[in-house]
């Protein structure tokens, strides 16, 4: 584990004592600028293989380049910050994209613009102790599909890749 | 003799003299199918071919 | 080197590779698997498997042509089957009699031109049932507790009286030992046999044993399993007689940590990891790069981590030439020579001036100016940019599938395991709901009559 910034800048008459955690994957052989997530107050480091080469130097009126991952106050029953609170934490890129929400994504054609099937509810089979045929009749099953599948056949615009 | 569950309701049929074998017996599992019952299965398995390929042959005539 | 012939330029390099060229695109002709026989034609096998691992080793057979026939519980199915990626991914229906469950594709590499059928096996009034199949099978998969077989009357001992030439498979975690009764998973199998402990960056450089995002061990395993089927069935066709196979997907694990054993052996030395890097040759690793090749990208995977590349120059003139473009003199002079490149010290100081050349870079910068020095070097690319190469599509890796049931799939699995010339692999359908060839496999195949096929169904016995 890296090491951590632990804010010890008196705001208010009080101290900040904030933990800010710099996480290996960014700061581990590192130089460069972050804030405080509690108070706000930017530091320069220069870490080495996950240790505090240099620093932490306070540099008033300053930008930050990074902020920490994460950051908490366990002094005060730990109450934290978590990934991605814009402007104290560093925000959380692999946040799920908004299809990937839980909900099912009816999607009615492939990304190359061909028809799919499976999507929920489907009618039974109608074969007998569940057999199924190896053919979908997309044409008689889903007509909207198939209409719209034959117009974009024709304007000549659906891509083989 | 054996009655035998066809597609076309339980027929009487006559078996095989070579049903008379200890191992392999020979018999009959069904009488007949309806034309082309098996076709989507088959010219995807064997010849590679999508169903809407099947139906488009179908729609010129060809199979 | 003497009496080998260079081209002395593009255009002769193109017309020298041509023949060769032609002759390959002619003999494998991706997209025509189909017009092809099959090498494992003739060949039924049973599969009573569940999630990925020893689905997989049927499922290899299955792309090779045997007609595999997975069994499954009724209503239910594989459970892998709900064990999908995101919940959107799903295709429905699960069931005729479910049609708001769908299956995953989590479960779709380790089963494509699977039959499939519904039984529960395990209920007295189906064994004769089972039997049967087994009677017109030349083998079978399962993966139930050591002893679950054995107690249905339906394990080896069993099953050879019936058919003395049945190749059986059991697949599982341990197998026989003191830890006979320890189920499996692929973490578990990474985990407890050695894998994990090599995988991921050193402690060191505030790494952690690492987890392979695939499921590494699942399809490493069924892949060895399938090649075991392979060597029974040759074996069969010398003596007449099936066999057993008893794998336990721990040792996987194991049989892949390399030298880790020996070297164990001879010196007691424990093998640590190294990451992205490699500990026999310097350089040889991944390097991060300062800019991502998309930065406007929406998808962050594009966004920020299109960043990596792959360089290798561990030949001494090869790394002089990588420092030379890096423009460190003093680096090449450090470490001329590859023994003194490789240690750990010296791993980290060339990996870091490497990072911090790339850092004012994008990933195709630098990719294009390490190859442009004849140094092998390469983007870590993501799913998309496999989809979108040229070199995979021509060679029909990734491609379309306009599956019988569920319409257009884009699939990569069935067409990267090696190309056969004259039987290739081939994916006919992704899957099929549970139990979609009840019919054709008790009918057709066993001769039961539709009324009693009706009749277990109702009662879920199928």
């Amino acid at each position: 584990m890296c090491d951590i910034i632990w804010c010890k800048k008196p705001v208010g008459g009080k101290t900040c004592n904030t933990v800010n955690y710099l996480d290996p994957y960014c700061f581990w052989n590192w130089e460069g600028k972050v804030n405080c997530a509690e108070c706000g107050t930017v530091y320069y480091i220069h870490m080495i293989q996950g240790f505090m080469y240099k620093g932490p130097e306070e540099k008033p009126g300053e930008k930050p380049d990074l902020s920490p991952l994460y950051a908490d106050k366990p002094l005060e029953g730990y109450r934290a910050y978590l990934p991605g609170i814009s402007g104290r934490t560093r925000p959380y890129q692999c946040l799920p994209r908004h299809i990937y929400l839980g909900k099912a994504d009816m999607v009615k054609f492939s990304i190359r613009g061909r028809p799919t099937r499976g999507w929920r509810p489907q009618p039974p089979s109608a074969g007998i102790a569940g057999q199924f045929p190896y053919k979908w009749d997309i044409q008689a099953l889903s007509p909207e599909v198939y209409e719209e599948y034959k117009k974009k056949l024709l304007s000549g615009k659906l891509k083989d890749w | 003799m054996y009655p035998c569950e066809t597609d076309y309701g339980t027929v009487l049929y006559a078996t095989s003299n070579n049903a008379f074998q200890v191992r392999a017996p020979h018999r009959v599992k069904w009488l007949g199918r309806r034309l082309g019952k098996d076709n989507y299965e088959i010219y995807r398995r064997w010849i590679g071919l999508s169903p809407s390929k099947v139906d488009e042959l179908k729609g010129k005539g060809a199979i | 080197m003497a009496g080998e012939i260079r081209p002395k330029s593009k255009e002769e390099l193109e017309e020298m590779k041509a023949p060769y060229e032609e002759y390959c695109r002619k003999a494998f002709d991706p997209g025509n698997e189909c017009s092809k026989p099959v090498s494992l034609n003739g060949i039924r096998w049973l599969s009573c498997t569940m999630y990925i691992f020893t689905p997989h080793s049927a499922g290899n057979l299955a792309e090779l042509g045997a007609e595999v026939i997975k069994i499954e519980i009724p209503r239910m199915g594989d459970a892998m089957r709900h064990t999908s990626p995101f919940n959107e991914a799903y295709l429905y229906p699960l069931h005729d009699t479910r049609p708001m469950t769908g299956t995953g594709f989590g479960f779709m590499n380790a089963n494509f031109n699977k039959y499939y059928l519904s039984m529960d096996y395990h209920i007295p009034e189906m064994r004769d049932v089972f039997y049967n199949l087994v009677r017109q099978s030349d083998g079978l998969t399962e993966l139930y507790r050591p002893g679950t077989f054995d107690r249905w009357k339906m394990s080896y001992r069993t099953l050879q009286e019936i058919n003395p030439r049945f190749i059986y498979v059991w697949g599982g975690g341990f197998g026989y030992g003191p830890k006979v009764f320890g189920g499996s998973y692929d973490i578990l199998a990474q985990a407890h046999a050695g894998f994990a402990s090599i995988t991921g960056m050193h402690d060191f450089m505030g790494g952690h044993c690492t987890k392979s995002s695939n499921w590494v061990m699942d399809w490493g395993s069924g892949t060895l399993i399938a090649y075991g089927v392979l060597a029974a069935l040759h074996w069969r066709r010398k003596t007449g007689l099936g066999t057993m196979i008893e794998f336990s997907q721990v040792q996987t694990s194991t049989r892949f940590t390399e030298y880790a054993v020996p070297l164990y052996g001879r010196f007691g030395i424990v093998r640590q990891r190294w990451g992205n890097w490699d500990t026999q040759l310097c350089v040889h690793g991944m390097i991060l790069c300062g800019k991502s090749d998309f930065p406007d990208a929406e998808n962050p995977q594009d966004k920020h981590d299109a960043r990596y590349v792959m360089v290798s120059a561990f030949q001494d003139a090869d790394f002089k030439e990588l420092c030379s473009v890096i423009r460190s003199k003093e680096l090449y002079e450090k470490y001329r020579v590859c023994k003194d490149r490789v240690e750990a010290m010296a791993q980290v100081d060339i990996y870091t001036a490497l990072e911090k050349w790339a850092a004012d870079k994008s990933r195709s910068a630098v990719a294009k100016v390490l190859t442009d020095a004849g140094i092998l070097a390469s983007p870590v690319m993501n799913d998309r940019e496999v989809y979108e190469s040229e070199h995979y599509r021509q060679r029909g890796t990734v491609r379309w599938l306009d599956d019988p049931l569920f319409g257009d799939v884009l699939l990569q699995a069935g067409y990267s395991a090696g190309m056969l010339s004259k039987t290739p692999r081939r994916v006919n359908w992704i899957w099929r709901p549970v139990g979609a060839d009840n019919l054709t496999i008790y009918r057709d195949l066993l001769g039961y009559p539709t009324s009693k096929i009706e009749e277990w169904y109702a009662k879920a016995w199928i």
